[in-house]
């Protein structure tokens, strides 16, 4: 996967300014930055929500699944539904949730359980959903330090070779899930 | 509990009112009261011609109805979909909604005939209704999800039941009970301007030309009854019917 002198404004702003890089396939990388600095936008042109402005991204795997900035959760739906929609071939729905610290609120919606709680059903929803690209912005959002570890262990336990993409603002998350690539955008 | 009892109190005292205006003005030829009526009306509900005039009424004017809903979910589908069939569509809503109804039935009158006439007014008077309704549902669709959706690859089907339906449920309802109402009134009103015998319509016209007050006041009761009834069965089986296919 390569992007090739990728320009993209926002209004008035220059969000990504001439940007190359590429990753190999099985590869991970890391995003890093402050807020504002291009980050989202940047995995976003990945995932072809956005075209750049200028610059193009090429070789992005077909099969791609995402955790968003935001859980972008069904709110009526459970989490184990909300995972059999996306993913529709997943066999290990509940074991993934229940492996993530969800197997007491898997079947209830997902509308009544806690931050912490729907971002581990997003995650899952992710992981579960079989293809090349994996994309996870910001996974441990509104996580304890328990959760996190357990959180991250599951990434990793459930990766199975597939493109990774970490969007986070903290180091200790790449260390996390042994992504050793690290892009830094705005600056420092 | 409490807003029932509100509810009940309040309709009791309408009622109160109504029959301390017929007694004060105790002229049954301008005013019926509500013992009189209902009396009328369980008098008339053992004929066979009550009954007759009740299913032709009500199949004609749910076959408006259920035809007006199709149409308009197809149209707001279209319309949802690509902003230039919704720029072509508005003209005719817009025209639908700004033409009185007697000058429609008069024109359908030409047409069709009588017994017809209050199936297609009521589909013509509440398609703008619930395409308005049913746009607006399907507009207000989570962008979110949808994006999310794009990224894993969902299905059309599953992508309708997660997002769109969810989205177009409260339209949906709200919609359908005004509707219902409304084609209620536009159906009957068309069965009388048509004089469109052995329907409910063409019974309040021999009511009003028999200067049958009573049986004016019953059959609008049952007018209302039916409305009420049919509105109440369609959207709790839509409801339902709604909350199946999404998945709850």
């Amino acid at each position: 996967m390569e992007l090739r002198n990728v320009s993209k404004r926002c209004g008035e702003k220059q969000i990504i300014s001439h940007f190359s890089c590429t990753l190999p396939d099985g590869g991970s990388l890391g995003v890093m930055g402050p807020s504002g600095a291009g980050k989202t936008t940047l995995l976003r042109l990945i995932l072809g929500l956005e075209k750049p402005d200028e610059g193009e991204v090429v070789g992005v795997p077909e099969g791609k699944s995402a955790l968003f900035q935001e859980d972008r959760l069904f709110p009526k739906l459970s989490a184990v539904k909300n995972i059999t929609m996306a993913a529709p071939q997943c066999q290990e729905a509940r074991k993934l949730l229940a492996e993530l610290g969800l197997e007491s609120c898997m079947e209830q919606p997902v509308s009544t359980l806690s931050g912490g709680e729907a971002r581990r059903a997003a995650l899952a929803r992710a992981l579960a959903k079989a293809g090349k690209l994996l994309a996870l912005d910001e996974p441990f959002t509104g996580l304890d330090e328990e959760s996190r570890l357990r959180a991250a262990a599951v990434i990793r336990r459930y990766r199975r070779g597939r493109t990774l993409i970490l969007v986070s603002h903290r180091q200790e998350d790449l260390a996390l899930l042994d992504i050793l690539e690290r892009l830094d955008l705005g600056g420092k | 509990m409490e807003r029932n009892k509100g509810k009940l109190l309040s309709g009791l005292l309408a009622l109160g009112v109504w029959q301390l205006a017929a007694v004060l003005l105790d002229n049954e030829l301008l005013l019926a009261g509500p013992v009189q009526v209902a009396g009328r009306l369980l008098e008339l509900m053992v004929t066979r011609e009550f009954w007759q005039a009740v299913g032709f009424t009500f199949s004609r004017i749910t076959l408006g109805f259920l035809l007006a809903f199709c149409l308009a979910l197809l149209l707001a589908a279209l319309g949802a979909r690509f902003p230039l069939a919704r720029v072509l569509i508005q003209p005719y809503m817009a025209a639908v909604k700004a033409v009185p109804m007697a000058s429609f039935i008069v024109i359908a009158l030409l047409w069709l005939s009588g017994r017809r006439l209050s199936t297609f007014i009521s589909f013509l008077m509440v398609l703008p209704v619930l395409y308005a309704n049913f746009l607006q549902g399907l507009r207000e669709a989570d962008e979110k999800l949808l994006e999310m959706a794009r990224v894993f690859r969902m299905s059309l089907w599953n992508r309708v039941r997660g997002i769109y339906l969810p989205a177009l449920e409260p339209y949906c309802l709200s919609g359908c009970r005004s509707a219902l109402g409304l084609c209620w009134k536009a159906g009957v009103a068309a069965e009388v301007i048509g004089v469109c015998g052995g329907s409910v319509g063409g019974m309040l016209y021999d009511a009003k030309v028999y200067l049958e007050i009573r049986d004016l006041f019953a059959w609008t009761l049952a007018i209302v009854a039916l409305s009420l009834g049919l509105e109440w069965a369609f959207t709790r089986c839509l409801g339902w019917l709604l909350k199946k296919m999404e998945g709850r």
